[in-house]
């Protein structure tokens, strides 16, 4: 099984590598290895974009000023100031590296700010590079860059310059699969699917996608000093943001999300261009005819065509066999049951005029099942979405162990162990079962950049213990025939159950079930009820639920509040809530005015 | 001195008013995000120069005409580009890709049809002063104001007091309520597509004179879209407010910088909005989608 | 008047409803009742037009409507008032009531005022933004909005929510109201016992299908129905 995934996993890279050779080997036009080195470079940039625009989720425009960047890094330390190519290639990846750190707090930003700014920056740079004097040789460039010297290889044949960038690539494709595969690759697949259910597990958003930005404009500027000492020129034109578009159709072509593809669009678009080249006035034409035809009939490009026929419902990759660990030490929280864990002061919420949450007190014991109920409408959602961050509130202030998270953000509230659940279930539709549960790990696990690329023993004990960990909660909530299923074709109530698994493997101190019993039958429902008393007694996480069934909630709850049209008319034991005049009077509405 | 480069500059920001509000226009009312909508102003600024130099010397007839021209470039890129792809589940991404797709093939067609070399608009034109008493200024510039804040003044009366008006704000506010009052919001959304198109024609025309028509000048989209999010992006009030003050940052500015690095004056003000204050000057909140 | 049989919908790969029949005639009033999530809002969003992916029929007067899009279904004369009220934000209460004529054309001031003094309260907001107005306000705007563009059936989802009781039992009494005006109604309500109190007749719907239907007074005497949807009550009055 081993070799299977070992196939798997390095096939293309394998594939690739052997086309590269034969290449390599045979063929001799200088003019062919030209255009196959230019296809190499382009690919390389093509697949950096990719971890950019289709794992963190951001259209960069600046892709090839970023490439730019590194292209004039690597030519001017070569060139003015004598470095070795070595020295000069790596200084090419990091300048371009900083100047996208300086520039990731946009990526933060919707993709549409993204791209126009992105798009502003590839003007700047363009104008940058003309405007450089001396230094960059302005309009008309540097000519005359030193070839390579790699520790005595003096690379100064096409020959030579193909095999050059050909190690580039697969170093790089290497680099990528191994940095995806991990916590952070299924970081980036989450975010991709669902935000709001990334962010509720813990995972700051907007750092994972700087991440990613921050790697691939690396690559980029890599792909540039490779570019400049093969044609030991350098000039502002290969770098404008129409060059920028160019990479952007090669990633789309290959379809988002997939490196596959970005090879085949990397090379298939190089090509295209060649053939062109002959209608250089025509070529962005046709390219845009292309990409609206594309982007109506065939928007996930030639991977999501592939994937279309091959209609693959269930993952049949394992990469690790489930070890034995004990999962009620995993999810076991504090027995103090005196402890208040979450507690509430005057929480206010308006929207414009509409009062959603209206003073509102509330204190949560350690361990306690904590209902609250109300009509439909009565501020239930809101009140979850104010504790857990999704919105801040007005007025009044929100504790968990004693620290003051009102208004933190909702990462934030995640990682400190407060986790929900939606009333529409939010799952990752494009990974398998077991995936999503596992990217609720994702707060507790150590595995980032660094380990993922050396896969080293810590990388993969942590990662099977994550897969061990994922699949006994799996089969805690009673899915394991469904462990290796796309989320993306499951039954409604599977999908809550998917929910409130990928929760728990977050280690909850508390756990916000928004209507969990909502669209499910009466015998999952009864299911579901035993599985929230068996979270409770056997590993004392705190659960808080909101619903608007009175009857599912006075049977399994602690204790009980009644919220209506924003206010607390009631808290306290579900006996006494339930008995409470006013709960009657306001819950019930109109029952004793109409038989009065 | 200062008068002129503020009453230029003040030109120059009307200009970029109107673009952004062709920006806001779009956005509000289908989600568009039209990366394109700087190729709309060179439709415009060459149909003009066209229609000047061959058809009529009448310059505000060339506005006309550019106008309906760009007006329906924007209302065909709704109805075979962005309207189809929505239409087929297409997300906003792809949406924004097809985007890109107009801003590299619209100029392209731009320099098959009237050549790479800048054209410039008869002298005639833009030499006008006016007399305002104590002192003269530009008449092309004083058109510009004059018309530019007709066409604010338009839009405004057009949004709060018309029926059709306050559909299109319907359907900016929610597309599906909208509907299920008897908005066809389809209709309606290809009728912005055609009314912003013209107000970038307009621009287009009107920048022609000041600089030159040419194939590349749709990079102004990218200034025009600094003064959209400086003003709080989505907004039309803010788009107004937003390019009139970038447009004198830039006359002023571009005092003491030389000509080659004018154009960073801009482009950096975009970048630093958004590293700094995304939520523009105007500090309105973006929509925030939760579901 | 209304006739729907067989109705399915779907949202992407997740099907929504199963199996939804139903009919409403002229002047009466008919809930649809059942649990959250049983897909009593997705029936009125494809009744609609609103969601495109359906099948089955949907007949209004004879006429089928399943394939027509959503403002053409509003010019036959299906209004509906949507779940959360959808008032525009941006729009002061005036022009959100002018909207809801849309398709009348012009609206009249004597229009206007015929909502005014149904709900008064609209009258003295109405230069207000929408977005400024309360729960209950926001409420009888959205009921007043859809009347004036003069439904021949007004569909009303969960009116109900987030309203404190005296507020409800203002909106319900204008529904009642309406009833006797000759309105053809159809209503969702979470409140099962609200809702049998002031319709006709009655469909359960539970996880997208039709369940069970019959008079209101039959079915509030109904075993099955009271341990399911007025359990609380029952609950409650053995306590």
């Amino acid at each position: 099984m081993m070799n299977q995934s070992v196939l798997k996993k390095y096939g293309t890279l394998i594939g690739a590598l052997g086309i590269l050779l034969v290449i390599a080997l045979f063929v001799q036009s200088n003019y062919m290895l030209s255009l196959l080195s230019q296809a190499v470079i382009y690919t390389i940039l093509a697949v950096s974009l990719q971890l950019i625009f289709g794992y963190a989720g951001q259209v960069s425009m600046a892709h090839a000023g970023f490439f730019g960047i590194g292209a004039y890094t690597s030519a001017i330390l070569t060139y003015h100031y004598d470095w070795n190519f070595v020295l000069a290639f790596l200084m090419a990846g990091v300048v371009a590296a900083i100047v996208s750190l300086i520039l990731s707090p946009m990526a933060k930003l919707g993709e549409i700010y993204f791209a126009m700014s992105t798009l502003a920056f590839n003007l700047i740079l363009t104008i940058v590079f003309a405007n450089g004097g001396n230094l960059t040789g302005g309009w008309n460039g540097l000519p005359g860059i030193p070839f390579p010297n790699i520790f005595g290889w003096v690379v100064d044949s096409k020959k030579e310059f193909f095999i050059l960038a050909s190690i580039v690539l697969i170093v790089q494709y290497l680099f990528m699969i191994r940095l995806t595969e991990g916590r952070l690759g299924r970081n980036f697949r989450a975010i991709r699917d669902n935000q709001l259910a990334a962010s509720s597990l813990g995972i700051n958003i907007g750092l994972t996608k700087i991440k990613g930005f921050i790697l691939g404009c690396f690559w980029a500027g890599l792909a540039g000093s490779v570019m400049v000492h093969m044609y030991a020129f350098v000039s502002p034109e290969p770098f404008s943001f129409h060059e920028s578009i160019t990479v952007i159709l090669m990633v789309v072509l290959g379809g988002l999300g997939s490196f596959v593809g970005a090879l085949f669009g990397g090379f298939g678009i190089t090509f295209l261009n060649e053939v062109l080249k002959e209608i250089p006035l025509y070529r962005p034409i046709f390219y845009g005819l292309f990409i609206v035809v594309m982007m109506i009939f065939w928007p996930n490009g030639l991977y999501g065509l592939v994937k279309k026929f091959q209609k693959q419902t269930k993952e049949t990759l394992i990469k690790y066999t489930k070890i034995n660990l004990s999962l009620k030490k995993y999810l076991s929280q504090s027995k103090d049951t005196n402890q208040t864990i979450l507690k509430m002061d005057h929480v206010t919420k308006q929207f414009g005029g509409v009062v959603a949450l209206d003073n509102v007190d509330l204190e949560v014991k350690q361990g306690q099942v904590f209902g609250l109920i109300g009509p439909n409408g009565a501020g239930k959602t809101t009140f979850i979405n104010t504790i857990t961050g999704l919105e801040k509130p007005t007025i009044g202030k929100v504790t968990f162990l004693d620290e003051d998270i009102s208004g933190k953000p909702m990462y934030y509230v995640g990682a400190k162990g407060m986790v929900r659940t939606f009333q529409t279930s939010k799952l990752f539709n494009s990974m398998t079962v077991v995936e999503n549960v596992m990217v609720g790990t994702s707060t507790i696990l150590k595995n980032d950049i660094g380990m993922a690329i050396l896969q080293n023993k810590e990388y993969h004990i942590e990662e099977q213990k994550a897969y061990s960990i994922a699949m006994s909660i799996v089969n805690l909530v009673g899915l394991e025939d469904k462990a290796f299923d796309l989320c993306a074709n499951l039954s409604y109530g599977h999908r809550r159950l998917v929910e409130i698994a990928r929760a728990l493997a977050s280690q909850p101190k508390v756990l916000f079930l928004d209507e969990p019993a909502a669209g499910l039958n009466l015998k999952e429902r009864e299911n579901l009820k035993d599985l929230i008393i068996r979270l409770r007694n056997e590993f004392g996480i705190t659960i808080f639920i909101v619903e608007h069934d009175l009857n599912l909630l006075s049977k399994i709850c602690d204790h009980m509040a009644v919220l209506n049209f924003g206010k607390k008319i009631a808290d306290g034991l579900p006996q006494a809530v339930v008995n409470d005049p006013e709960v009657i009077q306001a819950y019930l509405g109109r029952r004793d005015k109409k038989h009065a | 001195m200062y008068l002129d480069i503020l009453v230029s500059g003040l030109a120059v920001g009307c200009i970029y008013s109107l673009i952004a509000m062709s920006y806001s226009l779009i956005f509000r009312s289908s989600g568009v995000l039209n990366i394109g909508t700087g190729e709309f102003v060179m439709v415009g600024g060459l149909v003009g120069y066209s229609v000047i130099s061959t058809l009529t010397t009448n310059y505000y007839l060339s506005i006309i005409i550019a106008m309906v021209i760009a007006g329906t470039v924007g209302y065909l890129a709704n109805t075979l580009v962005f309207h189809p792809i929505q239409k087929r589940g297409g997300q906003d991404v792809h949406v924004l890709i097809a985007s890109i797709a107009i801003l590299i093939s619209l100029p392209q067609i731009g320099a098959l049809l009237w050549g790479a070399e800048p054209l410039s608009f008869p002298n005639n034109i833009s030499q006008g002063q006016v007399n305002l008493g104590v002192t003269q200024i530009s008449g092309m510039s004083f058109l510009i104001i004059l018309l530019s804040f007709a066409i604010m003044i338009v839009f405004q009366v057009f949004f709060r007091f018309t029926r059709l008006g306050q559909a299109m704000r319907a359907i900016a506010d929610d597309r599906i309520m909208s509907q299920l009052l008897g908005v066809n919001n389809h209709k309606y959304i290809a009728i912005i597509f055609l009314i912003a198109g013209g107000l970038t024609g307009i621009a287009g025309v009107l920048l022609g004179p000041i600089y030159y028509a040419s194939y590349d000048m749709g990079t102004i989209g990218v200034k025009a879209f600094a003064a959209a999010v400086v003003g709080g992006f989505g907004n039309v009030t803010g788009a107004v407010i937003g390019g009139i003050l970038l447009g004198l940052i830039e006359a002023f500015g571009g005092t003491m910088v030389s000509s080659q690095f004018r154009d960073l004056i801009l482009y950096g003000i975009l970048i630093a909005v958004m590293l700094f204050r995304p939520t523009g000057i105007l500090g309105i909140k973006q929509r925030r989608d939760t579901a | 008047m209304l006739n729907v049989e067989h109705l399915q919908a779907f949202y992407g790969n997740a099907q929504a409803l199963e199996d939804i029949s139903f009919t409403v005639n002229e002047g009466e009033i008919v809930c649809l009742i059942g649990n959250n999530g049983a897909g009593k809002s997705t029936t009125l969003m494809s009744i609609s037009g609103i969601i495109k992916q359906k099948q089955g029929t949907i007949q209004f007067n004879g006429e089928d409507i399943s394939q027509l899009p959503a403002h053409k279904i509003v010019s036959k004369g299906i209004i509906q008032v949507p779940e959360g009220r959808r008032i525009f934000p941006t729009l002061t209460v005036e022009e959100n009531l002018k909207i809801g004529g849309f398709l009348k054309g012009k609206i009249s001031k004597a229009r206007l005022e015929e909502i005014y003094s149904i709900f008064p309260r609209l009258k003295e907001r109405r230069k207000q933004l929408g977005g400024s107005l309360s729960g209950g306000e926001q409420q009888m705007l959205a009921i007043g909005r859809a009347m004036i563009g003069e439904p021949k059936l007004l569909m009303l989802d969960e009116p109900s929510l987030g309203l404190a009781p005296q507020i409800i039992d203002m909106i319900f009494d204008s529904i009642i109201a309406l009833r006797k005006s000759g309105m053809t109604i159809l209503l969702i309500e979470q409140n099962a016992e609200l809702a049998l109190d002031v319709s006709d007749r009655a469909y359960v719907v539970e996880l997208g299908k039709c369940v069970l239907s019959g008079e209101c007074e039959v079915l509030r005497n109904d075993q099955q129905i009271q341990s399911i949807y007025l359990g609380q009550h029952e609950q409650e009055s053995v306590v």
